[in-house]
């Protein structure tokens, strides 16, 4: 199970990465929208986190251009701020759930686990 | 006592008073815009800038941007000013009337379709030929504009007419804005409690040389080019020393056009800006102060330190002196414009002395130097010169310049520190040494022909130059205090 | 030429001579060397900070979410080479910064042990100290670092601060208070004499935002503070709150002398009210200046119906043709046959109601 996080922070993003492994995942890290973006074609993740707050292509972007290429993959969106005008806009665009910071990284977990199974159904 | 030598006494007097109040007027600014500075850096710190991207309470935003035949990059300058992140913002592209396929990309790469809009001319503009707006809801904040040719000022009227928002943030399409340059832009306007923030200007900088992606900056490298190089020092020295200084006594007369937010309100109030003059940036900020003065509302024209938007500097002669001509000449007509102003009390501290200021050294300083060029050269013809004091001064004044841009280039590595390697300092120092013998008698040259364009009444921006990269980023303070070298020269004839 | 007439040797020369500007031209030669020293020597401490924050920096993040990700980061040992490092105070003060960096994102027991780290490290002193530093800078970086870390012993000391005569102190103690008492904290703003910046306000806002709501104790005693911005900040609390019981004070004021406060007011009261305050702020519209004017028809929609009817077709013969278009906007949107009125008056007089009708009916489309 593969799992691409773009996030611009480098300490939370190891957080993210760290806690994550020890659950099992194989982590793809991205700093940035444009390697996010790239690497989102390349790899194929399973499933993708970004925050909506990135250099060169914002997390909003990201969805809209993952989802409009028709790429199944599903995607969690990290609001900065959980403002809900962003999030409601990155749930339209096609984002499959959304967590506000500061979150609980079991929450995160857990939404992963239920967002990979489904997907493991439908295929 | 002869009434001749008299005469030429006063001459000498004045000339030395104007050299040595120039003097004294770096000298200032230099000292005052320390304490600005540093006080910027501490403060800021700790602020978070994202939350105004998304609080629902920050400020409405509509951010202007006019294209006149940028077919070659319209799609990806569109494309980055899109991905700035700001809840309440709409993007309005002013097609000016342009000659190329501009309009048509533009409808491809954005599904645009033409709506019917409600175009208010309450600033009288050129016809608005349609609007367009994207029918994908990822592009939904832009709004494209089409409208007959009129120049940059026109467009920009249009756009102000067009916004929906309460705050406009005028731009240029070719340039690039930092992370968060936008939400640094709108603080000030959340920050004062008594004066109205009327406007806010960043800090631009030279983007030749860096390395640029997407319409973002990834590495800052010094300018490989001479020309360009300077310009950088010229940048660092006016709007880290200069600016400053003029904002912390709230005497700022110019936003850079590449980059600034203004009062929507206000603007429309002034009838937005004017297009009979080159310098139609700057007049507007004049403008808007007058009217805040004469209404004697409580107001501040905001200056932001950081440096926010990078532009392209003209690499050639030919192009930088069609620069500074235009330069001058907007700086002659909206001083010119706003007369009424100079050493005027009712206008405080905008008429005692930004105003004059502006009037006798931005203005006035090609001139007196030109003419004291020439006074020079005569008198050195009929052997007129006292060459021990003639060196003394010469070398008196071109110390001084190095004195300032050394100081300006120490601030710079304090504070922001943007060219890291030891090498681009020494080469900078050392683009320095050459200033007062290659860039500044050009600069003084080109202003002078400004002065006799504006003469035979030259008033169009030029086709050339509207296409050039770099259109207004211009740095407010015009040079090193090498402007007074010639004008002492002159006093030396014993 | 004058100048060749006369033999001068009197005049400038004699007041100004060369051996002065030769003096001062040696004190810029040599104030200009020392700048140039002092940039070298600037640059240097600058890149040896960077490359002491690079050397350590990834140990650091390495050591830190590994103890942070951890069940239990009690009693954690530190590594040798990391001890030695954390008795250097940039290296302390590098620590802090990651902390509470990291701590901002993270709820649950990650951000536990990002405390318990903070504590076992004995940062939480550092901070405290920083308090009592005369630079206000140094003091807002203290608040700041102790109400991440959630320290809230500190009470007592940053509370005094929330009404410090320095804005940014003020501004760290305000946020401070906020986020460890949530809506209890708001207690301040019945004392707070300095104005709360409007940014001050959305800062606030947005931290109470991610706080259980409770209740608000002295919403009257805020809303007719002689503090302007504590009225507009009540009011936008008001708002964001639905706080209807303050609709009353809310009407009153639209009276208020400063134009930013009526303005919050009237969206406040869009929020909060119903037809019947509708027809306050139709009343209130008579009395306004453009701004508010303006800011009451973009508003009205939330409450407007067909009793504002004749309101707004008066306002679409009146005024800027802003107004005018915004009046359309709220006819068309709230009032039955409102688009009906406008298509008629688009016949009537097409110049300018033919461009509003079809801006209206595209807009509606879209």
């Amino acid at each position: 199970m593969k799992i691409l996080i773009a996030e611009d922070d480098s300490l939370i993003l190891k957080t993210i990465e760290l806690c994550l492994k020890r659950d099992g995942f194989e982590i793809i890290c991205c700093m940035d929208g444009l390697d996010a973006m790239e690497k989102i074609e390349q790899l194929n993740p399973d499933l993708i986190i970004v925050d909506i707050m990135l250099p060169y292509f914002s997390g909003l972007e990201i969805v809209g251009k993952v989802k409009q290429n028709k790429n199944p993959v599903p995607i969690i969106v990290i609001s900065a701020m959980g403002q809900q005008t962003v999030v409601d806009e990155a749930m339209k665009l096609g984002a499959d759930e959304y967590i506000s910071k500061p979150f609980n990284i079991a929450a995160l977990t857990a939404h992963i686990k239920r967002l990979t199974s489904m997907e493991e159904v439908v295929a | 006592m002869r009434w001749d030598s008299m005469i030429y006494d006063l001459i000498t007097y004045v000339i030395f008073i104007y050299s040595g109040t120039q003097l004294l007027f770096y000298v200032l600014i230099g000292l005052y815009s320390i304490g600005a500075t540093n006080k910027y850096a501490n403060k800021n710190s700790l602020t978070d800038y994202k939350l105004l991207a998304v609080s629902p309470y920050a400020p409405s935003i509509s951010i202007l941007a006019p294209a006149y035949n940028e077919e070659a990059n319209i799609i990806e300058n569109v494309r980055s000013l899109l991905s700035i992140y700001y809840n309440n913002l709409e993007l309005i592209v002013i097609n000016d009337g342009s000659k190329d396929d501009s309009l048509h990309q533009l409808i491809a790469a954005y599904d645009l379709v033409k709506i019917d809009y409600f175009v208010s001319y309450q600033i009288a503009t050129k016809p608005v030929r349609g609007v367009y707006k994207s029918k994908n809801p990822i592009y939904k904040k832009l709004v494209v504009v089409d409208k007959a040719n009129g120049g940059k000022a026109d467009a920009l009227n249009v756009g102000i007419n067009m916004a929906s928002n309460d705050y406009i943030v005028c731009i240029d399409v070719d340039c690039v804005l930092e992370q968060d340059a936008l939400l640094k832009l709108m603080k000030p306007f959340l920050e004062t409690t008594g004066e109205k923030v009327i406007a806010t200007g960043g800090v631009v900088r030279i983007a030749n040389s860096c390395e640029i992606q997407r319409g973002r900056l990834l590495k800052v490298h010094l300018p490989k080019q001479y020309l360009p190089r300077m310009q950088a020092l010229e940048y660092i020295r006016a709007f880290l020393l200069g600016r400053m200084a003029w904002s912390r006594i709230n005497g700022l007369l110019l936003i850079s056009g590449a980059f600034g937010a203004f009062d929507k309100e206000i603007a429309i109030k002034v009838g937005g800006y004017d297009h009979k003059t080159v310098g139609e940036d700057m007049e507007l900020v004049v403008r808007m102060r007058r009217h805040m003065e004469e209404l004697k509302l409580p107001y501040k024209v905001a200056f932001i330190p950081d440096p926010l938007c990078w532009t392209e500097a003209p690499a050639s002669y030919k192009i930088l002196g069609r620069q500074r001509n235009r330069w001058t000449r907007g700086t002659i007509e909206t001083l010119g414009i706003h007369k009424k102003m100079f050493f005027n009390p009712r206008y405080g501290l905008l008429g005692m002395l930004s105003y004059p200021y502006w009037f006798f050294f931005e203005m006035c300083a090609p001139g007196v130097e030109f003419i004291g060029l020439v006074a020079f050269v005569i008198m050195a013809f009929f052997k007129l010169i006292y060459w021990p004091t003639f060196f003394a001064f010469l070398l008196f004044i071109i110390t001084f310049g190095y004195l300032y841009s050394a100081f300006a280039i120490y601030m710079e590595v304090r504070t922001y520190n943007q060219y890291r390697r030891k090498t681009d300092i020494i080469k900078l120092l050392l683009t320095v040494l050459t200033e007062p013998f290659i860039f500044h008698p050009f600069v003084v040259l080109s202003g002078v022909r400004g002065y006799i364009d504006k003469m035979q009444n030259k008033s169009s921006w030029g086709e050339m130059t509207r296409q050039g990269l770099n259109k207004n980023a211009r740095p407010a303070i015009a040079a090193a205090p090498v402007t007074v070298k010639n004008v002492l020269l002159q006093a030396q004839e014993n | 030429m004058i100048l060749l007439k006369t033999g001068f040797n009197d005049g400038f020369a004699r007041h100004v001579k060369p051996v002065y500007m030769y003096g001062a031209s040696v004190v810029f030669i040599l104030v200009t060397i020392a700048l140039v020293i002092a940039t070298f020597y600037t640059l240097y401490i600058k890149k040896k900070k960077n490359s002491f924050k690079k050397s350590i920096g990834h140990t650091l993040e390495e050591w830190i979410t590994e103890v942070i990700i951890n069940e239990s980061s009690v009693g954690v040992a530190v590594p040798e080479n990391l001890e030695k490092l954390f008795k250097k105070p940039q290296a302390r003060q590098l620590v802090i910064d990651e902390l509470v960096r990291n701590k901002s994102s993270f709820l649950g027991s990650v951000s536990e042990n990002i405390i318990n780290l903070y504590y076992q490290l004995g940062l939480n002193v550092d901070s405290r100290i920083k308090l009592d530093d005369s630079r206000t800078h140094i003091q807002c970086q203290g608040i700041h670092e102790l109400c991440v870390m959630e320290q809230k012993d500190q009470l007592q000391k940053v509370y005094r601060f929330t009404n410090s005569i320095n804005k940014d102190v003020r501004i760290e103690a305000q946020t401070a208070v906020i986020q460890w008492y949530g809506f209890k904290g708001l207690r301040f703003l019945d004392v707070v004499s300095f104005p709360i910046t409007e940014f001050q306000q959305l800062k606030l806002l947005e931290l109470l935002r991610q706080l259980p709501f409770t209740n608000f104790s002295n919403f009257n005693k805020w809303l007719t503070s002689t503090n302007d911005t504590v009225v507009s900040f009540a009011l936008k609390l008001a708002e964001h709150y639905n706080q209807v019981q303050v609709h009353k004070e809310a009407e009153q004021c639209l009276q208020h002398k400063n134009e930013a406060v009526r303005v919050q007011a009237v969206k406040t009261l869009a929020k909060i009210g119903d037809s019947k305050t509708a027809h306050l702020l139709t009343l209130a519209y008579e009395k306004e200046k453009f701004t508010n004017k303006l800011n009451i028809l973009k508003e009205l929609p939330k409450i407007a119906g067909d009793n504002q009817r004749d309101f707004l077709i008066v306002q679409l013969h009146e005024g800027h043709e802003y107004l005018k278009l915004a009046a359309a906007k709220v006819l068309a949107k709230c009032t039955s046959e409102g688009m009906e009125i406008l298509e008629a008056k688009s016949y009537d007089t097409p110049v300018p109601y033919k461009d509003i009708f079809l801006h209206l009916k595209s807009e509606a489309e879209r």
